[in-house]
């Protein structure tokens, strides 16, 4: 089961100018390679712009404070931004939170496409994120 | 019906120096009139929380308490960033008001507060609202 960062969600009402800056300012690259496919009826339908230095992605993603409340969702990633990892093996993970005592919202594929995605908090109340990318 | 600003609620993990900031550079006062009695429920919250006033609006510095969401269930979770709390003479016409405004809440009830009513909700930026019925 391993695990590697992803990308970085920063949750903001100004993706354009955020683009921009990502972009103009620190050099990121428009990302097009294996973005996610937003599911856009089933809970969040907001705007995001992709970016990368290569390696690890940038989300830029229009905050949406009710996305939580609107999905029944305990774990709102979309708030206040997130740290997403990938993971070869989702279901060993969730049994590694269950026996770690660390609650979960699972998102399952309801926002993304192909990607089973679970949410969950540090212990100062960052969200992480830990996703695996479903067999097509 | 009209909410009257009662308190605001600062979370943190630093409970005893940040009372001691609001007490010594701000000048607030310890109070112990109309302050919440906290069931000090393990299942619900039971963290520490001083309570301070400049003699009309209090000031709740509470241990903030990320898992409170998860281990009740309510989408909202009051103690995560804080929130501002108001009162009103009536909530269920309160909540009345939020269905017809299509404001989703979450509904405490008295489970963290005895004999107060409480709901929470968010405002457009995220903010977390308290709206409360003191009821002994």
């Amino acid at each position: 089961m391993k695990l590697t960062l992803h990308h970085i969600n920063l949750a903001t009402d100004h993706v354009g100018e955020m683009d921009k800056f990502y972009q103009g300012v620190m050099h990121q690259e428009p990302e097009t390679q294996g973005l996610p496919v937003l599911e856009k009826e089933q809970g969040y339908a907001g705007d995001v712009a992709f970016v990368t230095d290569g390696r690890i992605q940038t989300h830029l993603a229009q905050k949406d404070v009710m996305a939580g409340i609107a999905t029944g969702q305990i774990v709102n990633p979309v708030a206040r931004g997130h740290i997403a990892f990938r993971t070869d093996d989702l279901a060993s993970f969730k049994a590694h939170l269950d026996a770690k005592g660390v609650p979960y919202s699972d998102w399952g594929n309801r926002a993304v496409a192909g990607w089973h995605q679970i949410f969950f908090y540090d212990p100062d109340g960052n969200v992480i994120e830990v996703h695996e990318v479903e067999a097509p | 019906m009209k909410p009257k600003l009662h308190h605001i609620n600062l979370s943190t993990d630093k409970v005893e120096e940040m009372d001691a900031f609001y007490r010594d550079v701000l000048g607030l006062k310890r109070t112990e009139e109309d302050v919440p009695a906290l069931r000090m429920d393990e299942e619900v919250y039971a963290g520490d929380v001083t309570f301070l006033t400049d003699g009309d609006i209090h000031l709740h510095i509470a241990r903030k308490d990320v898992a409170a969401g998860f281990r009740t269930g309510q989408l909202v979770n009051p103690v995560l960033e804080g929130h501002v709390a108001y009162r009103v003479s009536d909530i269920e016409a309160f909540k009345v008001h939020l269905d017809t405004q299509d404001i989703p809440f979450s509904n405490w009830g008295d489970s963290a507060v005895a004999g107060w009513h409480q709901v929470y909700f968010y405002d457009p930026e995220g903010n977390v609202i308290e709206v409360h019925e003191r009821r002994l």
